[in-house]
């Protein structure tokens, strides 16, 4: 076993089964946002958005929680597959809540007449995105691989600490967005919750394989990184 | 513009937005293959060198050890 806990040969098997099953549940949510859902009365269908704006959402939590759970295990236990986890999930969440902001906007345009406010839950998800956007920019710039890890490690604990706080700005400030989970379940039509639940499935499924992608690409850097270092060695008269 | 020009953009954007990191992963990742497939063949050439050089000073050594033992 390597150490992702994938063989070489078990990867691309896994990759095509999760791209698969992803496009297969992208195409379902789809349907179910399109189709199956009502048209919100207030909002009409600009409201669709929400679907995949909200799935998009909880992927850059996802992969930020899996940023703090590497980084923790990093610090614990020094194995490098740990830093690889957490800058590939990373990466990841920046291109979620990269969508998130974008797909926010858009909606924001149609229903609040603006592009952009500065209202607690944008700017706090703002915050997130510029947080781990500053991570990847740092790691960058540590040339010694267990001092960039162990850095990125205190980095990306203490960088979660905005996940919670982007969560909970719409309990905690008075403010314009949404607010999909209230303290009594979800505030909106039942004949929605499929479409989200879908949306969200397919998400967390498209998630799971892009850091499967990202994760192969990063141990193929650090081998890249080893055989540079071993053929340099051998240049310069070393064996 | 309409709402339906509104949840177009945002679908397209999202669309974009995966379809076009997936395509950046792919391309590193077919990169980094031919880096590595490069550097582990330089790598194999200067170790079968070195290991050229490395018989070739053994068997001179052979050499020398039998031509004492004769003229001994």
């Amino acid at each position: 076993m390597s150490g992702s806990g994938l063989t070489t040969l078990d990867r691309p098997r896994a990759n095509g089964v999760l791209a698969a099953l992803a496009a297969v549940l992208l195409l379902a949510a789809l349907l179910a946002a399109f189709v199956i859902a009502p048209t919100e009365t207030e909002m009409g269908d600009v409201q669709r958005i929400f679907y995949f704006h909200v799935a998009s959402a909880w992927a850059a939590f996802l992969a930020f929680f899996l940023v703090f759970l590497g980084s923790v295990a990093y610090l614990r236990t020094r194995a490098v597959r740990w830093d690889i986890l957490a800058v590939s999930a990373a990466e990841i969440g920046v291109v979620f809540t990269s969508l998130t902001l974008a797909s926010g906007s858009i909606w924001a345009r149609s229903a609040w007449g603006t592009w952009w406010t500065w209202e607690p839950r944008l700017t706090t998800t703002l915050m997130l995105w510029l947080i781990y956007v500053s991570y990847l920019l740092l790691r960058g710039m540590v040339e010694e691989a267990d001092r960039r890890a162990a850095f990125a490690a205190v980095f990306g604990i203490i960088g979660f600490v905005d996940v919670p706080i982007v969560f909970m700005s719409i309990r905690w400030w008075r403010t314009l967005h949404p607010q999909v989970v209230g303290t009594e379940g979800f505030n909106m039509e039942a004949a929605m919750l499929p479409a989200l639940f879908l949306s969200v499935a397919a998400f967390t499924v498209v998630f799971l394989y892009l850091l499967l992608l990202r994760t192969g690409l990063e141990r193929s850097q650090q081998e890249m990184v080893e055989l540079r270092r071993r053929v340099r060695w051998r240049q310069e008269g070393g064996g | 513009m309409g709402d339906l020009w509104y949840l177009a953009l945002a679908y397209g954007v999202i669309w974009l937005g995966l379809v076009g990191y997936v395509f950046r992963l792919a391309a590193r990742a077919e990169s980094l293959s031919r880096e590595v497939d490069l550097l582990r063949g330089i790598l194999q050439a200067e170790e079968a060198v070195a290991g050229e050089g490395q018989g070739e000073t053994i068997a001179s050594t052979e050499a020398r050890h039998d031509e004492a033992g004769s003229e001994a």
